[in-house]
């Protein structure tokens, strides 16, 4: 069984316009990896060239410590979801997937993958009736025909309302559990930090920072410190971003954060909440910088 | 590629359009029994009229074969345009929508998807052909009679009743391999187009300038009309002369299968150095 696959070294140009540039992206077994970057950085051509849709110009496949291969070759492990999924919209959500199950020659229970997504109540209904949601939906049970080992899903939350995007949060980790390597591409950074084991950030085609969120997990954030009563003017509380009479924004690591709060509780100072930006979010804002 | 191909023809068949085109194409068939029903014998008493000076006419000059006759020869333009309303957005359809990525995603080769589109194309010519010779001889001989067929190709061709049954099913062969000729250029043209009403519009473009070229090519342009599809797709009408020139028709028979195999070739090498990125 293939335990991570990968692309080394992806070079791609449209005309004079150079879209990705030595880039790396490796998925793992067991691990979620995210593709962050803005509009423009590079992530849906580095998704269409692991699904083979693109031929890049230079550029290779890899799965375990096999020689390098074409990208066509990955297809046998994984299963996409390539932005807005698109369907047959003359058939109902279940024809669609019987039929593309028919197409990958396996035995995947179709009902079951309906179910899994929660469309069993209109797996009945045209695929022109769905929503973008449904749509979305219907996509990630498509990517599970025939069970493969890694998932690559292209912008999963898109169009999703929040309900529906926690369900998908709780079901990419019950799939990260059962060994599946996944990576996402996504805007909604916060969503993606809660879940995601390693990150690759693209900007202008090129990788800016790539590695696990481990490593990240206790560097300084911004946290910032609301209050209902005026502060006292005389606090002290070491060296801070800003200070006014009913917040404080500082940057502070984990462990950080907790002294402060001990401290201010001693001073009998209770923050009504407190917010701290995400580890991706400081990257991205960082890279666009 | 048999899993590919099952699965063009399932698309095919669950498509509503399909069913709008064989219904269309059996309106124009009825349309046209209608018409010689009521005027069939006056529109061509005149020639007739002509005949009976030097010969005795026993029995019905429009009966079932005359007018499968006609009917031949009124719709092999129309029905390339039924045809290519199917069979021009078999591919740039996909495009179109997106799903081109569903399909592709997944491990087939695009050679093989590509050729699947093209037999699913033959697959719905064949079908279109078969319905359209059983919706025009069957109730035309049960309408109209039998008997022998008066054509009037360079003067009159009288052909025997018991003659018949193979002139016509060589007949419909022939307009099936001009139909599926004409549906694998359609099916080629979205390969380079990407869009589906640009390639009908195109494809049915061609078949109007290449009829008008084969009308002038008589007065203007001798000698062209040999590289003109429509052409080739009219040489049916080769089977209905006493004297059937083989040559002519083995001609146009390797012209339409040599421009068919050059369509599915460059069709081939446009998909596979084509790049997704709709």
């Amino acid at each position: 069984m293939v335990k991570s696959i990968g692309a080394r070294d992806l070079f791609l140009r449209y005309g004079s316009q150079t879209i990705l540039d030595g880039v790396d992206i490796s998925l793992v077994s067991g691990r979620i990896g995210a593709l962050i970057g803005p509009n423009g950085a590079g992530k849906s051509s580095a998704f269409r060239i692991l699904a083979g849709l693109v031929k890049p110009d230079r550029g290779h496949a890899v799965a375990d410590n096999a020689p390098p291969g074409n990208f066509r070759s990955l297809r046998s492990y994984c299963g996409y979801l390539l932005e807005t999924p698109d369907f047959y919209p003359y058939l109902s959500g279940k024809q669609n997937l019987e039929l593309l199950r028919r197409l990958s020659g396996t035995r995947t229970n179709v009902s079951d993958l309906i179910n899994l997504v929660g469309l069993s109540h209109d797996s009945g209904k045209k695929v022109q009736h769905y929503s973008k949601g449904m749509k979305q939906r219907l996509g990630l049970a498509q990517v599970l025909i025939g069970d493969p080992g890694f998932l690559i899903l292209d912008e999963p939350f898109n169009g999703l309302d929040p309900e529906v995007r926690e369900q998908m949060i709780a079901f990419l980790i019950t799939l990260r559990n059962r060994g599946k390597g996944i990576l996402v591409s996504t805007h909604l950074l916060g969503d993606i930090e809660s879940i995601a084991d390693d990150f690759t950030m693209l900007h202008r085609g090129k990788v800016f920072l790539a590695g696990s969120m481990d490593k990240y997990r206790d560097n300084r954030q911004n946290v910032t410190l609301w209050f209902s009563n005026p502060l006292p003017e005389n606090l002290d509380i070491g060296p801070v971003l800003t200070l006014t009479p009913n917040s404080i924004r500082l940057l502070a690591g984990i462990g950080e954060t907790e002294m402060l709060l001990q401290k201010l509780s001693v001073a009998g100072l209770f923050p009504y909440s407190v917010t701290r930006s995400g580890i991706l979010h400081d990257k991205y804002m960082e890279m666009t910088r | 590629m048999i899993r590919l191909i099952r699965f063009e023809l399932i698309k095919l068949i669950y498509r509503p359009r399909i069913y709008l085109c064989l219904g269309l194409m059996v309106v124009l068939v009825a349309l046209i029994f209608w018409g010689l029903k009521t005027e069939g014998d006056n529109a061509v008493s005149y020639v007739v009229k002509s005949l009976e000076k030097n010969f005795v006419i026993n029995g019905q000059v429009v009966n079932g074969y005359f007018v499968t006759f006609i009917i031949l020869n009124t719709l092999w333009i129309h029905l390339p345009v039924l045809i290519v309303i199917i069979t021009g957005d078999l591919f740039s359809s996909e495009l179109e929508s997106g799903t081109i990525r569903l399909v592709l995603a997944r491990p087939v080769g695009r050679s093989q998807m590509a050729l699947s589109k093209f037999i699913a194309a033959l697959f719905f010519v064949l079908i279109f052909i078969l319905s359209w010779a059983l919706v025009s001889l069957w109730p035309a001989l049960i309408l109209f009679g039998k008997g022998d067929l008066l054509v009037f190709f360079n003067g009159v061709q009288i052909l025997e009743e018991k003659d018949l049954w193979w002139r016509f099913i060589s007949a419909f062969g022939f307009a099936f391999l001009g139909m599926a000729s004409f549906a694998i250029f359609s099916v080629t043209l979205s390969f380079f187009i990407r869009k589906s009403l640009v390639t009908i519009l195109i494809s049915i473009g061609v078949l109007v300038i290449s009829t008008l070229l084969q009308t002038l090519s008589t007065s203007l342009f001798t000698g062209w009309q040999s590289f003109l599809i429509t052409y080739h797709l009219t040489q049916w009408q080769l089977f209905f002369y006493t004297d059937i020139d083989w040559s002519a028709i083995f001609g146009s028979v390797i012209w339409l299968v040599s421009f068919s195999g050059i369509c599915i070739v460059a069709a081939l090498v446009r998909f596979n150095r084509m790049r997704i990125t709709e």
